[in-house]
């Protein structure tokens, strides 16, 4: 049992890290503070099932459209939020309005119901012991893909470097030549689009509803500040690691204490190691003094 | 008109109005929104002194609300305890559970306060469900209505109704001597600049400690007193986090970081809210919560002071100018 309840927090976790790279992207690059992350997920979860209400198309396959959608709705929410760039509690205050709007946006069109999609498939693998449903498992492929898609474009491309670059240094990004807002827009747009992606992905295992965008906003923060400000490889790393406990506290406490295990975890690391947990290793004296005054 | 500059005075007179207001209206229904309406001044001013003068932003506010909220009615079921001394038991817990936040958090800067601050509220959210002996679960705590002073129900509204103006009175008092006191500058200092008011010898934790035990004492004795008021509890309604945000929407559309501004956010925002619920509430579900966020988002962009702190900087200015041309 234990066996299988760590593979499913696997899978999980793998749709989890593609929430918060996006929400790492838009903290680091563009500097947002989005409390707002959550609703996103939300809007991609909403997209994905109403392309299936009017095209019949599947999440796996709607994906491709999301994307686009997600990345259209981060470009206007850019627009919107830009002005309060640099001044935290205005951010942290434009983002909760904005999750307002979007929560009860989604409230009045789609009603309070939790909406599901039906399964695909009616069997799942048989591994030994432990079963892996083909849900799960294709979500986790195509986050896993996407993943290293982007840790590619990251590290490769030149827009990739570029964003780097701004994370690290605005102005010096901006005085090497890198067009520091087209950048920002992008970071931004594509951390929007992932976290679109990852709502569609739910959606197969997971109901939508209205305001779920809390339960996301927080966990992606949650995985984000485990991993370590600014690190995606640590972001990934700590994704897994929610997803397991996720499934373990589920099945050993009860699934209403899945959210409280892991805030627990979040206070704790903040108070102890705000670097995340990954940091050990090459410590960025930043990092840090960006947690703590 | 010289009297009306004596600010003590206008606060008095503000009160006056409230409580003949309050008088007049001899009908429940409008008494009920003047309660509301004074109740999320309360919450907001008292959310105003660590938000709004700390700078510390909390969006898990509604959990000292809940815990002063369930401190008094669990003493009255279980040990009938009179909510008379429960309210202030429920502020005092409010302040030990912000004495345990302060020494976890408080040293966080800005969007990992508030995230922590969220986290335990949905904690104690969680909590509160799980343990169905004290709390009663999901289903709530009734408090059985058999009015008398001993058990603080009262059959008129207006009783309660001057509960919460005297809360108020209390709040009001508190902060404008917080303002003029040492900790008033620190903490203005602190909300400016961190940095350079530790280096001018400011302690910038304890300043920040105190607001937010200030703060949270309010907060519980205000939930205790709603839950006088409701004579029902129940985890969702007392621990949910869209209280909180609510709270700080108060405060930032009225003018954060000032006495009045969270009253005339109160004061614009909730009777707008009861408006739109009733008329709309049916149809449109979300659509007050949706126009509540269009607002919040349009005043932090267009006026970031809020609507108290626009208009008051708008006199200034005309002052100024009047005073220019009468001196040339």
């Amino acid at each position: 049992m234990l066996l299988q309840l760590i593979i499913s927090g696997i899978l999980l976790g793998g749709v989890y890290a593609l929430t918060s790279m996006g929400l790492s992207l838009v903290f680091g690059v563009s500097k947002i503070v989005n409390f707002a992350h959550g609703d996103f997920v939300v809007i991609g979860m909403y997209s994905a099932l109403s392309i299936f209400y009017v095209t019949g198309l599947v999440p796996y396959i709607s994906w491709i459209i999301v994307i686009p959608i997600s990345f259209g709705v981060g470009y206007l929410a850019y627009q919107l939020m830009k002005r309060t760039i640099g001044e935290d509690v205005n951010q942290i205050f434009i983002t909760i309005g904005l999750s307002m709007i979007i929560q009860n946006l989604i409230l009045m069109l789609y009603k309070s119901d939790y909406r599901a999609m039906k399964s695909l498939f009616d069997s799942s693998i048989k591994l030994g012991n432990v079963y892996i449903s083909y849900e799960s498992l294709l979500a986790f492929g195509i986050a896993v893909l996407v993943t290293i898609g982007f840790l590619w474009f990251l590290n490769k491309t030149d827009t990739g470097r570029a964003m780097r670059a701004v994370s690290q240094d605005k102005s010096a990004a901006s005085l090497m030549g890198v067009k520091v807002e087209k950048i920002s827009v992008l970071a931004f747009g594509l951390g929007i689009s992932m976290a679109g992606l990852a709502g569609c992905l739910l959606l197969t295992m997971y109901a939508a509803y209205p305001t779920a965008g809390g339960v996301y906003n927080l966990l992606a923060w949650v995985i984000v500040v485990l991993g370590g400000l600014g690190q995606v490889g640590g972001a990934l790393a700590a994704a897994f690691i929610i997803g397991i406990c996720e499934t373990l506290t589920g099945f050993y406490i009860g699934p209403d204490f899945r959210q409280v295990v892991y805030y627990l975890f979040f206070i704790a690391i903040l108070i102890i190691k705000p670097q995340g947990l990954f940091s050990g290793i090459k410590l960025h004296k930043k990092v840090k003094d960006e947690v703590t005054e | 008109m010289k009297l009306l500059n004596n600010k003590i005075i206008r606060w008095a007179a503000f009160f006056l109005v409230l409580i003949i207001a309050g008088l007049v209206v001899d009908n429940n229904y409008y008494l009920d929104i003047l309660i509301t309406v004074v109740f999320y001044a309360c919450m907001a001013s008292a959310w105003n002194i660590v938000g709004g003068y700390a700078g510390q932003v909390s969006v898990g506010h509604v959990a000292f609300l809940g815990l002063g909220a369930y401190t008094s009615t669990i003493l009255f079921l279980k040990l009938n305890i009179t909510p008379l001394i429960g309210i202030f038991a429920g502020g005092i817990m409010a302040m030990v559970l912000a004495l345990l936040i302060g020494f976890l958090t408080i040293r966080l800067r800005g969007p990992f306060f508030t995230l922590s601050t969220i986290a335990i509220a949905e904690i104690l959210l969680v909590l509160a469900v799980r343990f169905h002996g004290l709390t009663g679960g999901s289903e709530g705590l009734n408090i059985p209505y058999r009015p008398s002073v001993y058990n603080f129900v009262f059959k008129s509204y207006f009783t309660y109704y001057m509960m919460f103006i005297l809360l108020m009175i209390a709040i009001v008092a508190v902060i404008s001597y917080i303002n003029k006191s040492r900790t008033g500058f620190y903490l203005r200092a602190v909300r400016e600049d961190e940095t350079a008011a530790s280096s001018l010898g400011v302690d910038v934790l304890r300043s920040k400690l105190t607001a937010l035990l200030v703060s949270a004492f309010f907060t519980g004795v205000g939930g205790a007193l709603y839950a006088q008021y409701l004579l029902f509890i129940d985890p969702h309604t007392v621990f949910t986090v869209s209280f909180s945000t609510k709270v700080a929407a108060l405060s930032i559309v009225g003018g954060i970081g000032t006495v009045i501004g969270p009253i005339v956010g109160s004061f614009i925002l909730t009777p707008l809210e009861i408006f739109l619920r009733s008329q709309l509430g049916g149809t449109y579900q979300g659509l007050y919560l949706l126009i509540y966020g269009v607002i919040m988002v349009s005043v932090i962009l267009i006026i970031p002071k809020g609507i108290y702190g626009a208009l008051s900087d708008a006199i200034k200015r005309r002052r100024k100018q009047v005073k220019n041309e009468l001196s040339a």
